[in-house]
């Protein structure tokens, strides 16, 4: 089982301000996560639920703690390699979904392959295209496109280079129930497809209930709640 | 209201990278208007000033004296009438009767022509002391209502009262005080030059000497005697040497006598005519007559010398006898100005009806055009309507410029505040959303907009009057008094008004597009693309194949594309600073390699000389005299730590037989002298010139050559004949001879008589050899002699004392020394050394002026193109948050931020530079002096362009780093 280890967590703090005004976004989080398992994670506003997301996906270091990707050591690695990490391994998707509108459907889709200068599996964007429902909607821009389609463009670039991790920010805030069912199926049949592993932050009770295991946080504090 | 007021503040208080850059590009903005603002008044005031200037410090505004003629034709008033009403006229504001005569006496000396063979002059005797004997007398009187001040030649003539006289520096001599009577003698005299007079036998025993010696030589050379000896009834030939004698007769005279007591021949006087005055002072108003030999004497007198004057003319007039056709012996010129300025108050055209019709005339029947104008000072002071319009070009001009520069400024303002604007569009559809009307809104953005203006706009003009202060600050030091700093209130209120005007509309702009044109929905999602753009976008095929080099390239193209507004603004502002950089900068090169061209080809082999030109022809003062004063040159120059070098040269002319001259010609490849015209010149070289041109070819130093007494036959590496020929014919090409020394095989010995001596000598040269000079030499051909040797000649000779400061010395210190000298030696001198440090510094205010301007010009781009990187770049905070998340380096983005920077500054250098070229090539042919040398442009303006947009390319790659400073700060999304 423990080879079976995706990401390891261990002894994390991150705090924010100094003296009076010093919050504990991290104190003292550990964590393992294995291979395939989808992990929710709750909490209130302000808990330091996406401070643990950015710092899971390296947007953010922390202050002390270290974070083990498939056993290799993450904290106090250099921008490159951090940057290449978060390209072939990570798969971000967030609340606003942050599409480039100079960009199209498809050519936002590819953006983590291009950025990695790698050419994207055409037949895999078509099933993802398919997947999302948009094959038609391949050349029209975000703009053109209701608030569920784009974030569902957003699902499928954090997919396109198939990353053995996705983290998820609240990826259903925005969305009517309808769409988050939608979205939130589209997320668990790739990670059965290709095996991959879902953090997931979520208000949504019933989404969270569909994870393996479920955490929550409370200022800054990580506790297991079941799965 | 408050609490918009409140939040404007606020916001500029906490946003604070914002604030600072809106508040540059604002500062910038008013810089930029208001250098122009000062640059312009100043002008304007400087030209009045130098207008002035030329008129020794009166500024009139319109001639009086066909008014007053035309009221005492009409016998509407007498002339005296006339003035009293002009000096108390409410339309003058100032008044100058000016009345200068001059009483000139003539001398003829060419009977070829008439037998008026005689010479005039007048005679003329303070009390008892002896006649002095002067070839014109001036005087001048002035009444006018102007204080001049100490500098201008109306000064003296405005402060005396009528009966009082400044006489010449001579007069003190003969022990008149200020305040003590005088009375002025003057006799017009008329008499002869003739053989009867002793001084006039002796230079006609040397002229027949020498034609005795040329006839005993066989040659056929004649000096002219037959002018003294008109008896014989010939006509003299009219050889060059004829009319040099003729001509100097006088001078020869003048050398060797005084003239104030020689006794002329034929003498007859008129009448004597005086008049007493009172010593007013002295001044050195003595001046040598250039052809004559007799002097000229200014007085500047009182009303007194008028009547004076007038009798002397009237004494005059029995010599008119001896004048045929129009010409007389002595003439009478009285000149009068009668001048005046009018007050600011009235309508100048006005202000000429008055007067025209307070001296009875009808101003219909004498309209404005029947005056005579100052026109360019009224247009310089915008009076008179007819004035004004012959500025109009330039004033075009001008406002030509000030539109561009107004442009600048607006697109820099505008573009700062729609950032500024655009940026807190969701916080503006917020406010609208919580309730704030559009009106509100409008406060606010005007609230912002004023607290820039009350603090940008002061400092930019405050920084612009700055530099321009020290510009004609410079200006007036280095160059003439006339240029100062002067700040029109007009000028400066409009520049200010305009750059108001530039804030006031783009801050209702930028409002009205956050308050009006931009739903509250369209707001909170910023960045939506508008149809058009949709349009655009969709003809783009998708490309999914790239790599990472490509899309970045792609991305910041299309983000570029999607803030083209933003980008064509920041373009053109930089471009429009780029293009006059670019204008001058093309300018300077072509003239400078035109003038490279013409200095080669003036003289051939040109650049091994350049070393002798500079050492030799500059100097920083340069005395001439035809006295040799070399000892007290040493004494006074020699080891003064405040000069570094001395140069001096004394020539003189001799005259060689011909076996001598055989002996010479058989050291130089070339005739160095004609032989029916045997002269040459003889230069006395110092130490510093012999060891700087001649001991470098010569290998022997000066102690040996002044030790020998022997001298040198120098001469050029090309014939000055073959040059003309060369000149006239181009596919003639001169020959060159070999620089350096040829000894002569045995010490040739000639013979040479010192030219134009009463008693001439024959002297005795030993000659060494001779030494072929560079073209750029000072030292033509001639006869080469150590400095002690050349005191035996002493007719028609010169010295020059070329003098070379220190690098430390200073004009205040150097000036009594040079000035001590040139009056102890009464040597005349030029002064370089001002006018050369005066130039460079005249260059350097023009250059700190020029550049102060320019400068802020493209600063103003540069900043504009700061602001739109990074106002691009925090509106995209939340998609480049997002790059980061999928894996974006920190390289790729700096990457993606410098090319972005690139493109902008590239496309505005190109732009800047070609228009720059282009209107380069527009003036172009009317400055150079060879149309061809236009080609010269195009690789000009190449390299031009190469090295702009290089310096350009490092620059963007700097400007980007405030935009990546702030990106890396939003890491996290």
């Amino acid at each position: 089982m423990e080879n079976n280890i995706i990401l390891q967590a261990e002894d994390l703090v991150k705090t924010y301000g100094q003296g009076n005004q010093k919050i504990h976004a991290l104190d003292h989080v550990s964590l393992s996560i294995h291979k395939g398992e989808f992990i929710a994670v709750t909490g209130e506003s302000g808990s330091g639920k996406t401070t643990l997301l950015n710092v899971l996906g390296s947007l953010d270091t922390p202050d002390s703690g270290s974070i083990r990707f498939q056993g290799e050591e993450l904290v106090g690695q250099n921008d490159l390699r951090l940057s290449a990490y978060r390209r072939r391994s990570i798969g971000f998707i967030f609340q606003y979904y942050n599409l480039i509108p100079v960009l199209n459907v498809e050519e936002n889709i590819v953006l983590p392959m291009n950025l990695d200068s790698t050419a994207p599996d055409m037949d895999y964007l078509a099933e993802l295209l398919e997947m999302i429902g948009l094959t038609s909607k391949r050349q029209s821009f975000p703009h053109e496109l209701s608030g569920g389609q784009q974030q569902r463009i957003a699902f499928a670039r954090a997919l396109i280079h198939k990353p053995p991790l996705i983290l998820a920010d609240e990826p259903t805030g925005n969305l009517d129930s309808k769409n988050s069912r939608e979205v939130i199926s589209i997320l668990k049949n790739s990670i059965r497809k290709y095996h991959q592993t879902l953090i997931l932050i979520t208000h949504d009770g019933s989404i969270a209930t569909q994870a393996d295991r479920i955490f929550t946080m409370h200022d800054g504090v990580l506790n297991e709640i079941g799965g | 209201m408050r609490y918009l007021i409140s939040l404007a503040l606020k916001y500029i208080r906490r946003q604070k990278l914002r604030s600072v850059l809106t508040f540059s590009c604002l500062m910038l903005a008013s810089f930029v208007l208001n250098t122009f603002s000062a640059y312009f008044s100043s002008g304007l005031q400087s030209s009045k000033n130098l207008l002035i200037e030329a008129d020794d410090g009166f500024e009139w505004e319109i001639y009086l004296d066909d008014v007053i003629r035309a009221a005492v034709k009409n016998q509407t008033c007498t002339e005296e009438k006339a003035k009293d009403i002009i000096r108390n006229h409410p339309a003058v504001a100032s008044y100058f009767f000016l009345q200068n005569w001059e009483m000139d006496a003539h001398v003829n000396m060419d009977p070829s022509v008439s037998q008026k063979d005689g010479i005039s002059y007048w005679e003329l005797r303070f009390d008892d002391n002896a006649p002095r004997r002067y070839q014109s007398i001036q005087a001048s009187q002035l009444d006018s209502n102007v204080t001049f001040d100490q500098d201008s030649p109306y000064h003296i003539t405005q402060s005396l009262a009528d009966n009082a006289v400044f006489l010449p520096n001579s007069a003190k001599e003969l022990g008149y005080q200020i305040g003590d009577s005088v009375t002025i003698y003057c006799t017009p005299v008329h008499c002869r030059i003739n053989e009867t007079m002793p001084e006039v036998r002796a230079v006609l025993e040397y002229i027949e000497k020498r034609n005795a010696e040329e006839e005993a030589k066989g040659s056929t050379t004649r000096y002219a005697i037959s002018y003294f000896t008109p008896e014989n009834g010939q006509k003299p030939s009219f050889s060059d040497n004829d009319r040099v004698i003729r001509r100097n007769m006088l001078q020869l005279l003048n050398e060797q006598y005084d003239l104030n007591t020689i006794a002329f021949a034929d003498t007859e006087q008129g009448d004597t005519v005086s008049v007493t005055m009172t010593v007013a002072g002295f001044g050195n108003y003595e001046f040598n007559s250039m052809m004559y030999g007799f002097q000229t004497m200014d007085l500047f007198a009182g009303s007194q010398m008028a009547p004076f004057l007038e009798q002397l003319d009237e004494a005059s007039k029995v010599f008119d006898v001896y004048s045929d056709s129009n010409e007389s012996f002595f003439e009478n010129r009285t000149r009068e100005s009668q001048r005046a300025a009018t007050v600011d108050h009235i309508l100048f055209e006005d202000s000429l009806a008055m007067i025209t019709e307070s001296l009875g005339l009808d101003p219909m029947d004498y309209p404005e055009y029947f005056l005579g104008k100052n026109d360019m000072l009224l247009a310089l002071k915008l009076k008179g309507a007819d004035a004004i319009v012959t500025l109009i070009p330039v004033l075009w001009l001008f406002v030509f410029l000030l539109l561009i520069i107004w442009a600048i400024s607006r697109f820099v303002i505008d573009n700062a505040f729609e950032i500024s604007v655009q940026e807190r569009s969701m916080q503006f559809a917020a406010l609208r959303i919580m309730g704030a009307s559009k009106r509100q809104l409008l406060a606010l953005v005007f609230s912002e907009a004023t607290a820039y203006s009350v603090t940008a706009i002061p400092l930019g003009a405050l920084l612009a009057f700055l530099c321009c202060k020290l510009c004609f600050g410079l200006l007036a030091k280095s160059a003439r008094s006339a240029f100062v700093f002067h700040l029109n209130p007009y000028i400066v209120c409009l520049c200010i008004l305009l750059n108001i005007t530039a804030i006031y509309i783009s801050a209702y702009t930028s409002a009205l597009y956050a308050s009006r044109k931009l739903t509250p929905a369209e707001a909170l999602h910023f960045g939506k693309p508008k149809k058009k753009r949709r349009n655009l976008l969709r003809k783009h095929r998708s490309k999914l194949t790239l790599n990472a080099k490509k899309f970045i390239r792609r991305y910041t193209w299309q983000n570029i594309q999607r803030t083209k507004r933003r980008f064509v603004i920041s373009t053109i502002a930089l471009s429009l600073g780029l293009l006059m950089l670019t204008f001058l900068l093309d300018f300077a090169s072509i003239f400078y390699l035109e003038s490279k061209l013409q200095k080669n080809a003036q003289a051939p082999g040109n650049a091994a000389h350049e070393a002798i030109n500079k050492a030799i022809y500059h100097s920083d003062f340069e005395f001439f005299s035809s006295e040799n004063n070399y000892a007290l040159a040493v004494e006074t120059f020699g080891d003064h730590p405040l000069f570094r070098a001395m140069y001096y040269t004394y020539t003189s002319s001799i005259t060689v037989n011909e076996s001598s001259l055989d002996q010479i010609h058989s050291l130089t490849p070339y005739a160095i002298a004609d032989s029916d015209f045997p002269y040459l010149t003889v230069y006395g070289i110092d130490r510093t010139r012999y060891e700087l041109e001649i001991q470098p070819y010569t290998g022997v130093d000066y102690d040996t050559f002044e030790a020998q007494d022997h001298g040198l036959i120098i001469y050029s590496e090309y014939d000055e004949k073959a040059l003309y020929d060369a000149s006239i014919h181009p596919n003639t090409v001169p020959d060159r001879y070999p620089l350096g020394y040829t000894a002569a095989k045995e010490n040739a010995t000639i013979e040479v008589w010192d030219d134009f001596a009463i008693n001439p000598q024959q002297l005795q040269l030993t000659l060494d050899g001779s030494v072929c000079l560079p073209t750029a030499s000072i030292l033509e051909d001639g006869i080469l002699l150590p400095i002690h040797m050349v005191s035996q000649f002493d007719q028609q000779s010169y010295a020059t004392i070329s003098l070379l400061a220190s690098y430390h010395a200073d004009y205040e210190e150097l000036s009594p020394i040079v000035n001590e000298f040139a009056s102890k030696t009464q040597m005349e001198y030029l002064d370089n050394y001002t006018f050369a440090t005066g130039g460079m510094k005249a260059m350097l205010a023009l250059a700190v002026g020029l550049g102060s301007f320019l400068f802020s010009l493209w600063l103003v781009g540069i900043l504009s193109m700061i602001n739109s990187i990074h106002t691009g770049i925090l509106n995209r905070r939340s998609e480049l948050s997002m790059l980061r998340a999928v894996g974006c380096s920190r390289k790729q983005m700096r990457r993606m931020i410098i090319l972005e920077g690139i493109l902008f500054s590239a496309t505005a250098t190109v732009i800047g530079a070609v228009l720059g070229a282009v209107a380069a090539l527009c003036y172009l042919p009317e400055f150079v002096t060879d149309v061809k040398h236009c080609a010269l442009l195009i690789p000009v303006a190449i390299v031009i362009t190469v090295i702009l947009l290089i310096a350009h390319l490092l620059i963007a790659a700097l400007s980007a780093w405030p935009g990546i400073k702030a990106m890396e700060q939003f890491q996290s999304y």
